[in-house]
């Protein structure tokens, strides 16, 4: 376990051994893809581009205090599991959004959806995208988005970022 | 007393109802809004109803402001319809049946203008 902190921390000695890349004094001459990888997600943790999102989460928190009826029109409370999916969702999201394709997510809306679910909703010039996060867990997400003209994605999505081809739509709104 | 069902024509309006906390921070209408009562998503109907007597029927008007929908565009969504169900109490009456999915709800948020826009929520602030 030692060894494979210090390899994590100094990413340029298992690449010196695996492939015979080039190292002096610790700075790489030439770096491989991995390597880049292995930078992105440190920029990732050190930076603060979550912060926003983050904002965002904690003043949705007021969803899951909701009771029945709140509407008077008799919608259903939201259960904090559902909250956390979509909420965990968005963060998963945006961190694989810009660890691995440079991209800052921007803030949604977190509202309220029908029958005790919660909506992440996008709404800009580039583009508006509404993701649904269903209150059964044993269910996907709904979304559906579209860039104002002809350009539509719709469909079911898992609640991982790493699963979603959602993301790389957004990512070329983006872009 | 029971009301006959007419035909609503394309160029009238709906008014709905939008509770204070479907308001975003920014103040916009949230998508969430657009959801099912029972059998469909209650409006009422122009021909016998104002914003102002919808938002009264609210169970706390102070709350709730309204929204208008177009007939004819809540009928361009090919899955709705938008169908007269009058009750006693209330002759504007009118559901908008079809399920409300995500993509239902930006194409229903876009046809939405509004008639008075409710209070701020508190909670969102």
């Amino acid at each position: 376990m030692q060894v494979e902190r210090h390899e994590y921390a100094q990413p340029w000695r298992r690449h010196r051994r695996s492939h015979g890349w080039s190292v002096e004094r610790g700075d790489v001459v030439r770096r491989s893809p991995e390597w880049r990888l292995e930078d992105k997600r440190a920029q990732a943790r050190s930076s603060d581009f979550l912060d926003p999102i983050r904002e965002a989460i904690d003043r949705s928190r007021w969803i899951t205090q909701l009771a029945d009826d709140w509407d008077g029109e008799g919608a259903s409370a939201y259960r904090v599991q559902t909250w956390a999916r979509a909420t965990d969702f968005l963060l998963q999201s945006a961190r694989w959004l810009h660890t691995f394709l440079g991209v800052t997510l921007p803030v949604p809306d977190i509202g309220p959806g029908p029958d005790g679910s919660v909506d992440l909703h996008w709404r800009s010039e580039e583009f508006e995208l509404l993701v649904n996060v269903p209150d059964d867990p044993a269910k996907p997400a709904r979304f559906y988005g579209d860039d104002h003209q002809a350009l539509r994605v719709e469909g079911t999505t898992p609640l991982r970022a790493e699963r979603t081809p959602l993301l790389i739509w957004v990512a070329g709104r983006l872009g | 007393m029971s009301w006959p069902k007419e035909v609503i024509p394309d160029e009238d309006r709906l008014f709905m109802r939008v509770h204070r906390n479907l308001l975003s921070k920014e103040g916009e209408l949230r998508p969430g809004v657009f959801r099912d009562h029972g059998g469909g998503m209650s409006t009422d109907w122009s021909k016998y109803s104002t914003p102002e007597e919808t938002i009264a029927r609210a169970k706390t008007p102070a709350d709730n402001g309204a929204i208008v929908l177009p007939v004819g565009g809540v009928r361009t969504i090919p899955t709705l319809r938008v169908e007269h169900a009058p009750v006693a109490e209330n002759r504007a009456h009118a559901d908008v049946i079809g399920e409300k999915t995500p993509e239902v709800r930006v194409l229903l948020l876009r046809l939405v203008e509004w008639a008075s826009r409710p209070r701020r929520s508190a909670t969102d602030e």
